[in-house]
Formats: structure tokens, sequence, C-alpha cells
């Protein structure tokens, strides 16, 4: 683990990455003391203000404070890449260890299913889910996280097929230890390095997707304070003031930046053959 | 020879084949998946002030109190023999009317996509794997990772603010005149252009440094002619899987788009339903856009085969 920070510490854009990551964190964490409104007040005599000493951000169609909005904003944006890589990560991984090392029927139709999953566009799939479950952000989460799924089974069974025949299995093997214990105290840490990898570009991804269902109106649901959301508020006000769709936007690009320049830092330092 | 041909097309053949089943799948899953979606078809179809009587019969009509399986295989049979994929409850006509309207805009935006981000992803990642470390393409690569961040929605509004609210050069919306396609255009080609840029650098760097352009090199070759003619042409087989893998991107860029700059696409008609719980188009439309993709990763796949016929079919 250390070598690793210490390898990555000389990777200048995976620290730029970590920062633009941190302060996005923080700024979730500590959102109620940040936020110098009520992200949710309005103040229909002051609409659309420009930005301002008083407002640093503005307000938006409803006289809300943008900045205090993005910074709570950052809360559901945060929550939606990370529990969307959880839920896929965990139950993807899950499938592709089962697949990769008992293989026979089991394996095929577990990676019959992800291929099922796979022939829809991802996008249209979580849009399907959604007219399903109803738009929510939590539907929407549920929804990028099934999407998501299959690559993590692809690329853990991939691994698994290959470890499966190492010699550290074959010894464990040797010495009496059961399946579970080698899947999950052998193949599963060296699986490790790809799941990482999947993972930090895995939330920029969710980010975006969720952000992109809020956009389209399937997602987080008004008055919420979500980036994507609020894009598509400042949309039909463009020409009069553009800054409520310029300041949600540029935080996602940002917080999307930091997590790929950190992913893709540790990628080159975990495995740059994948490069 | 023959053998190795016989072979190929045997693989070729058990791929198509094994595509049917898929897209079956597929067919059956959505219907299934919508039945379970919220709102009574037939409620929706006559409006809320209908009598309960009138939902019932509709409800008889349309085979809606029939057991799962019986609606699954009526459907099936709809489709296969007849092509009907149902009634949109917004415009009650048959669905794929109303698709047939608003699939050449998306068809066009998406040709568009692929061809922009092809051959401009290409040519830069070429240039940046010649000239790696140089300034241009650190450039190119802090660019890449810009346009990689980027929701497709965001750069759209972003193009729709400067070049037509504040530049008053590229019109806003609507579809049809060369200067309607260029923002849209943009939008939708930066994310995959951006990955097939990556994808040939990389796949450029790989064999570049190969021995056979060492040897290349040292029998006489100029260093140019060396690039093209042999780093190309092998580097060539990734990009077009790659297409193939920046489908579903190049879709959602579509949707994305359509919303963006208001037109009159599929993307925007499968968002529309979604709202008006339209679920018969809905379902048509997922079914054929999945269809669509299905297929044509199915013809990249048999091309890539026929490229390189080392390369195993799955």
């Amino acid at each position: 683990m250390r070598m690793i920070w210490l390898r990555l510490r000389r990777d200048k854009g995976a620290l730029l990455g970590l920062f633009l990551v941190t302060v996005v964190v923080l700024m979730a964490i500590f959102a109620p003391l940040i936020a110098p409104y009520d992200p949710n007040a309005q103040n229909l005599s002051e609409r659309r203000s420009l930005p301002s000493s008083e407002h640093l951000m503005g307000q938006d169609t409803y006289g809300r404070d943008i900045f205090s909005r993005i910074v709570y904003g950052s809360r559901n944006t945060l929550m939606a890449g990370i529990v969307c890589v959880l839920i896929a990560g965990v139950i993807g991984s899950f499938l592709g260890l089962i697949a990769g090392f008992y293989e026979g029927k089991l394996g095929n139709l577990i990676m019959r299913s992800m291929d099922v999953v796979l022939a829809y566009p991802y996008f249209l799939l979580a849009i399907l889910i959604v007219a399903v479950l109803s738009p929510g952000l939590f539907n929407a989460i549920v929804a990028v996280s099934i999407t998501t799924i299959p690559s993590y089974a692809r690329t853990v069974r991939s691994n698994t097929l290959v470890l499966k025949n190492s010699l550290f299995v074959e010894a464990a093997r040797a010495l009496g230890s059961t399946n579970r214990w080698i899947i999950f105290k052998h193949i599963l840490p060296n699986s490790m390095a790809s799941i990482i990898v999947l993972s930090t570009v895995g939330v920029a991804t969710a980010i975006i997707s969720t952000a992109a269902l809020s956009y389209i109106g399937l997602g987080a649901q008004p008055p919420a304070p979500e980036w994507g959301l609020m894009l598509s508020e400042g949309r039909s006000y463009l020409t009069s003031a553009p800054h409520i769709s310029i300041f949600s936007g540029l935080s996602i690009v940002l917080l999307v930046l930091g997590f790929n320049l950190f992913g893709d830092g540790l990628r080159d330092v975990l495995d740059p053959r994948l490069k | 020879m023959k053998k190795k041909l016989v072979k190929t097309l045997r693989r070729i053949g058990l791929r198509i084949l094994q595509t049917i089943p898929l897209l079956l799948i597929v067919t059956i899953l959505t219907f299934i998946l919508l039945h379970f979606a919220p709102g009574d078809p037939a409620q929706l179809m006559l409006g809320s002030d209908a009598t309960p009587e009138k939902v019932e019969a509709l409800r008889d009509e349309l085979g809606l109190n029939n057991p799962l399986h019986i609606q699954v295989w009526d459907f099936l049979k709809g489709i296969i023999l007849e092509g009907d994929f149902g009634v949109s409850f917004q415009s009650r006509r048959p669905v794929v009317e109303d698709i047939a309207q608003t699939l050449p805009v998306t068809i066009q935006l998406s040709i568009i996509g692929i061809i922009v981000s092809t051959i401009v992803g290409v040519l830069v990642g070429i240039i940046s794997a010649v000239r790696q470390y140089s300034f241009l393409d650190n450039a190119i690569r802090v660019i890449v990772l810009f346009a990689v961040s980027m929701p497709a929605f965001w750069l759209g509004l972003m193009l729709l603010l400067v070049f037509a609210v504040q530049l008053h050069l590229l019109p806003s919306y609507g579809w049809g005149t060369w200067q309607q396609m260029i923002l849209p255009g943009i939008t939708i080609s930066t994310f995959p252009l951006a990955m097939i840029t990556r994808m040939t650098r990389s796949n450029m760097l790989e064999v570049i440094r190969q021995d056979y352009i060492r040897t290349a090199r040292a029998k006489g070759l100029s260093a140019n002619k060396v690039i093209y003619r042999h780093a190309l042409r092998n580097a060539f087989i990734p990009v077009v899987t790659i297409i193939g893998l920046q489908l579903g991107v190049l879709l959602t860029g579509a949707v994305l788009a359509e919303t963006v700059f208001a037109l009159p696409g599929l993307g925007r008609l499968v968002i529309d339903s979604v709202y008006a719980r339209d679920y018969p188009l809905i379902r048509a439309a997922v079914i054929y856009i999945a269809f669509i993709v299905t297929i044509i990763n199915l013809i990249v796949d048999v091309i890539y085969t026929l490229l390189d016929p080392r390369i195993e079919l799955h």
C-alpha cells in the first residue's frame, strides 16, 4: 500500500485529480458549514440574479443561492457515483468470481445474462429501468448500477480464469483449502487491482450517467439540489441567465476530471499493461 | 487455404446463430420489464375521465387480462408475422410509423458522429503517437482528458451558448440545413473522438516499437514510409473494434444532443414517451435500437475476424 502511494505521488496528474476529488468530498461533508444559504430557500423577488458579493454564483430561477445548491448538490452527486460503483462492483465481482471459478453451466448462464444486459445500449437500458421504476435519484442509481455490472463481471471472470491455474492456488489446494477459501483469500485479492481501476473510472462514468438521467428529468427530481437537474433548470434561461447552467456543469466536469486523472494515475501504478 | 476459409465461414455462421436467441431474449425481456411499469395502459389510453367499465372493456380487447406468457406470445407473434409493434398511446398511430419518422434524424446524427470521431480521432491519435512527448502530444492528451470528462449535455449547452446565443453564428435548434448539423455533430462526436484518439495512440505506440518496424527501417525505408505502411495497417484492426464499442456512447450522445438542440429524433421520442408513459412506443423503440446496435456489433465482429484470422470470434 505504501509502495503504491509513493509511486503515485510522483504522478502530478494523479495528485491534481486527488486534490479535486478531495475538495468536493470535503464540500459534501461540511456542506452545512460552507453553504451560506439554505439550498431550498426561495426568493422570488431576486430571480436569476447574476453572481454578486452576496451570492457568489448568483441565483437561480426561484431565487435560490446557486453556490449553496452546488455545495449541497455535491452530496447527491458523490453519493450517486459511489453507490453505483459499490453496488455494481460487489455484485459484478461476485458474479465474475463464481463464473470464472466454477465455469460450466452456472458460469455460462451468468455470462449469457451479462451478454443480454450488454445487448442494450447502456443509457437506453438505464432509461428503460427508470421508466419501469419511475423517475427518481435512487432509481436512477439502481439503473446505472445494473448497466455497469457486466464490466465488473467480465473483468473479474477473466482474471479468475487465469488465477485459477496459478501456482499458489495449486499449493493452497494441496494444503486442503476449501474452494471458498481459495476464492476469497487468494483469487479476489489478486483481482483487486483491476477492480480498483474499474472503480475509479467507474465513479466518473456513473456521475455523468446519473447527471444525464437527471438532466432529462428521469433522475433527481425538483427541488433537489443535483447538478444535472440544475443544468436542465438553467436550460430555458440560457440567453438571459447562463450562469445557472455554467456553474453546475462546470462542477460536474471538474469532479469527473478529478476521478479520471486519479484513476489514470492509479492504473499506471497498479497495472501499466492496461494502458 | 480453402480449409481456413471454410473454418472462418463456419465461425461467422455460428456467431450469427448465437445472435438470434439474444435478440429474442431482448425482445421478451423488454416486454416483461415494461409490463411491470406503473400505470394501466388501458386507463392511459382512454384518459382519466373514462368509466371503469370502458377501461375494463379495453383491457379485455387489448388482451391485458391474459396471463403474462400469453401476452408475450401474442406480442412476438404480432412482430414476426405482421411487424406490428402496437399502437402509440399519444399519437394513436402504429409505433413503427412514429419511429420511422424520427429514425432518419438520429441515424444521420449518428453517422456524422461516427465519421467525425473516427477520422479525426485516428488522425490525431497517429500524430500524437508519432510525436510522442512533444508539446503537441502533451497538448492533445490534456484536451482528450477534458473531452472525456465533459458530459455531452453540458458541452452541447456551452456550444449553444457561445455559438448560437452569444455569437449568433449557428442556429440553436432544428434539423435539415448543414448549419444545424454542426453543433449537434460536435457534441455527439467529442467523447468517442477522445476515446478513439487514446486507443489509436496507444496502439500505434505499441506497433511502432515492434521489431519488424526496426527491421524495415534497417532495410532503408524512410521513417514516414515505415510508419504509414506497416504501423497503420496493424493499428487499424483495433480501431474497427472500438467503433463497435463506441456505439453505446454514440447513442447516448445522440439522445442528449437531441434533447439539448431540440432535434426531432428517436432519442427525444423515447424520453418524451417515458414522460407520457407511452409504453408501446418505449418498448418498440428500445427493441429497435437494441436490434440495430446488436447487428452492428455483429458486423464489426465479423469484419474483425476477416481482417485478422488469428483472433478468436469470442
